[in-house]
């Protein structure tokens, strides 16, 4: 289907008088539109008061979303024109389906064209998803919507729309699909390599090891190997805020579950662990005292554990950071002491 | 206090303003770097600089006269960011530069960034100030909701409810048969009556809501800047814009209620718009317009409604904008401020928020991120500095016996500790979000826009207004002595220039129009 240019309107719409906007007496904040968009938009308005969803209509409405990507409301009425004209909503047999194919694929690459220079565009990606909502069989899309969200990732590493897309294909494909989740966790994995501190990837991971709510918490088993994946990645750079969060998140989980024994274990465990990746930065020749994110998750871990000597030793940690290593947070830090102080009194 | 003495060095520690470090570089430090770098030339010791670098600085208005008591303070460029937001609404101008057309679909947004920033500009600079001895409230920042009118002209917001109005969008709404409504509910819709309505459906309603421009569809987001932009206009006292926004107000009351009911999903988010995403913005816009008008009843205010919001908590104790999405300044605001408006912040866990808040303010920079290992943004200072206004307001409610429904509102209002570093917030904003043209911005390599002007001063109408006591934190940190804690930290620039207008957390209009509004539709 050929982009619609401004010259074919007049003799497309040769029946239907255009129609002006209509912004009442004294309209403020008015735009300076160009006379294309004005045309288009003229005639789109005419074809919406006569409420006519046809090929035309689409038509049309790819040119006025060219025109202005962010116009939900044609970005609507693109899809009742779909649904009228091409899309046929049950797909009892072959041809049909393969008709929606083609008209779906069509309009995922729309979708991709408009997006391409501003993919933090709400509309686009609603539209992909509303798209693949309609057919019966997600199947055939699956990948290339995971391939196109991951090219987008590439140019945008953290395009937060992106990595929300690529949760809602996962969790609603996963069940027609086996080894998904497997394969995303591959690909949060690839992410967090290129850039350990891409927060989202770190995110991503753990949507995927909750299988996105299926499951609620995680195995003791699966804790630790991701506790363990998250130290390795702060090893690599403890400065890096992602990985220790990561670790917080996954301990903290499991104190709500594990019965006392194998909770104190783990924690100790951690403990030890975090409180070893100070040499790390021995070894650069860092201060190890002066890496805020480290001493975070040990005040966090101290305080899991919980009476009197490792909340003494967190608040000397936190006393730290308040006075001297992390000094932006210093009213945050006396939170910290003054609530850990009440813990003590009591 | 010396008067020659800059309070850039007020930010007492210097120290306190780190460098990130990293062992490894990747993209995100890369990037980070050179945002320090970009910030650093503006960090410069005023009280250092050579006589015709002052003067320069006087010239541009970021520095007050020689003789000014304060003369190394820096200032808000309020008559430049005035003029600049301005240009929205003012009749007579000329249109916006069409490079905006993505922004056709945002006008009411337009207005209400454009109104509100001029309305928390519109702070008396000239006035002594007084202090008010029984609640050592400051004269300066509780001008009179009237200035707005006085200043932009009755003509002007005139034609802003009226292109308000042109954006309305009506509906017929039929709500699912299943969907049970109370009495409560019906009493807050208007039936159907056409004769197309199938046979007397008692589901359908007359519906509607506010949409980007003439003939758009309904939006959440667009609703909620329409109306807060008609509450200002409606309560500056203008001879016929006020009367008008009032009236389109009680009009749209009811068309707005069904339409909210029927964005509402089952398992208790809300659509943006029919056929348009779900995510806990539309929990956000909608809990506020409903409160504001009243009617935010225990349908729309579901317990799980309630439970949808707090099930967007991540890992990281912040908000994403659906459950497992990752942490983001924005989504954190709209959680945080819709549970505030149902007083149900208890459902989260707190704990784990105030950490991811409190560590999304750079060490170097002083401005806040959105997201851990993202970079400074000017509009943060809002949607996190906001969401922390709220939560530090809560940890101080806990110490006081009674009970408040509104921290804000309430007489005398809350005194709160903000849990973040308040003087570098405001030295981030003044210092590397100003345009020195007008207006502010993202940081210092990114333009001027009205979005990032908006949030710049509402994030520092936060910092300025968690309640003043009698050791004001404007002169000299107060007594030191009294305040062991140092928790009323000094503010960092001018303290009359670079004043705005006490602005509500939790809706982001002034306090004294929020308070009108509420009582109005009480009835």
């Amino acid at each position: 289907m050929m982009m619609l240019s401004n010259e074919e309107l007049p003799s497309l719409f040769s029946d239907l008088t255009p129609i002006k906007q209509d912004d009442g007496p004294n309209p403020v904040c008015a735009i300076d539109y160009s006379p294309q968009f004005i045309q288009a938009y003229d005639y789109m308005r005419a074809i919406l008061s006569a409420g006519e969803k046809s090929e035309r209509a689409l038509r049309l409405t790819g040119l006025c979303l060219k025109l202005n990507p962010a116009n939900y409301t044609i970005w609507h009425f693109r899809r009742q024109c779909l649904l009228a004209t091409h899309i046929n909503e049950e797909e009892g047999k072959d041809d049909s389906s393969n008709n929606n194919q083609q008209w779906i694929q069509q309009d995922l690459e729309l979708a991709a064209t408009l997006g391409g220079d501003n993919p933090k565009n709400y509309q686009i990606w609603y539209h992909r998803r509303a798209l693949l909502e309609s057919v019966q069989s997600r199947i055939p899309y699956v990948q290339a919507e995971l391939d196109y969200v991951a090219k987008v990732l590439d140019e945008d590493s953290k395009n937060y729309h992106a990595w929300s897309h690529r949760q809602w294909v996962v969790r609603t494909s996963s069940s027609c699909q086996e080894d998904l989740w497997d394969k995303e966790l591959e690909f949060a994995h690839s992410m967090i390599q290129k850039d350990p501190r891409n927060n989202s990837a770190w995110n991503q991971r753990w949507f995927v090891c909750h299988k996105g709510g299926e499951d609620k918490t995680l195995s003791l088993e699966v804790a630790t190997k991701e506790a363990d994946y998250a130290i390795q990645g702060a090893g690599l750079d403890p400065y890096n805020e992602s990985p220790w969060r990561y670790l917080i998140g996954v301990i903290k989980e499991q104190c709500k579950i594990l019965q006392s024994a194998d909770k104190d274990k783990f924690l100790d465990d951690y403990d030890q662990k975090a409180f070893g990746l100070r040499a790390v930065l021995d070894e650069a020749g860092k201060d190890p005292n002066d890496c805020a994110s480290l001493a975070s998750a040990r005040i966090d871990i101290l305080e899991f554990k919980g009476g009197e000597q490792s909340l003494e030793k967190a608040m000397e940690l936190a006393n730290g950071l308040a006075t001297q290593y992390d000094p932006i947070r210093k009213k945050y830090w006396n939170l910290r002491v003054s609530e850990m102080k009440q813990v003590l009194a009591k | 206090m010396d008067a020659s003495r800059s309070t850039w060095s007020v930010v007492e520690d210097p120290d306190r303003q780190k460098r990130s470090s990293a062992l490894v570089i990747t993209e995100s430090v890369e990037i980070q770097e050179t945002t320090e770098g970009e910030c650093q030339p503006f960090f410069v010791d005023l009280g250092s600089l050579r006589k015709h670098s002052q003067d320069h600085l006087r010239d541009t208005s970021l520095l007050p006269s020689e003789e000014d008591v304060h003369n190394l303070d820096v200032c808000l460029l309020r008559e430049k960011h005035y003029k600049y937001l301005s240009r929205v609404f003012l009749p007579s101008q000329q249109p916006l530069n069409g490079n905006l057309v993505s922004l056709d679909s945002g006008r009411p947004w337009m207005m209400y960034w454009t109104l509100h920033g001029s309305d928390l500009l519109l702070v008396s600079s000239q006035e002594e100030k007084h202090d008010n001895p029984t609640t050592g409230a400051t004269n300066g920042a509780n001008t009179s909701t009237n200035l707005l009118c006085q200043k932009v002209g009755d003509n002007a917001l005139t034609a802003v409810v009226s292109t308000m109005e042109a954006c309305w969008q009506s509906i017929e709404i039929t709500l699912p048969q299943k969907l049970d409504l109370s009495d409560q509910d019906r009493n807050l819709l208007e039936p159907n009556n056409k004769t197309n309505n199938n046979g007397n459906n008692p589901q359908s309603f007359q519906g509607g809501g506010f949409g980007g421009g003439p003939g758009q569809m309904a939006h959440a987001a667009t609703t909620y800047a329409a109306v807060l932009t008609l509450c200002i206009v409606a309560t500056s006292d203008g001879q016929s814009s006020s009367p008008m926004a009032w009236s389109l107000l009680a009009r749209i009351r009811k068309p707005l209620y069904a339409w909210f009911l029927s964005l509402q999903q089952s398992h208790g988010g809300f659509r943006m718009h029919h056929d348009g995403e779900i995510d806990v913005r539309a929990s956000y816009t909608i809990f506020c317009v409903a409160k504001l008008l009243n009617l935010l009843t225990p349908t729309l205010a579901s317990n799980t409604t309630v439970d949808f919001i707090a099930s967007c908590q991540t890992y990281e104790g912040g908000f994403g904008g659906e459950p497992f999405t990752e942490a983001h300044g924005g989504y954190a605001y709209c959680a945080v401020a819709a549970l505030q408006l149902v007083n149900r912040l208890e459902k989260i866990d707190r704990e784990a928020l105030t950490g991811w808040l409190c560590r999304r303010q750079l060490g170097y920079e002083g401005g806040f991120s959105g997201r851990a290992n993202k970079l400074v943004d000017g509009c943060y200072s809002f949607w996190q500095g906001g969401a922390l206004a709220i939560v530090s307001a809560h940890y101080a409610a806990a110490e006081v016996e009674d009970e408040m429904d509104d921290f804000w509102l309430s007489s005398p209002p809350l005194s709160y500790a903000l849990l973040f570093d308040k003087p570098m917030l405001q030295r981030y904003i003044l210092l590397c979000a100003q345009d020195v043209n007008g207006g502010l911005r993202d940081k210092p390599s990114k333009s001027r826009d009205f979005y990032h002007s908006c949030y710049n001063l509402s994030g520092l109408a936060m910092t300025q207004h968690s309640g003043r006591t009698a050791d004001d934190d404007i002169n000299d940190g107060g007594d030191k002595a009294a305040d062991t804690n140092n928790q009323h930290q000094t503010n960092f620039g001018h303290p009359v220039k670079s004043l705005v207008a006490a602005s509500h957390p939790c809706y982001n209009i002034r306090l004294e129009r929020v308070s009108k509004v509420l009582e109005y539709f009480k009835s």
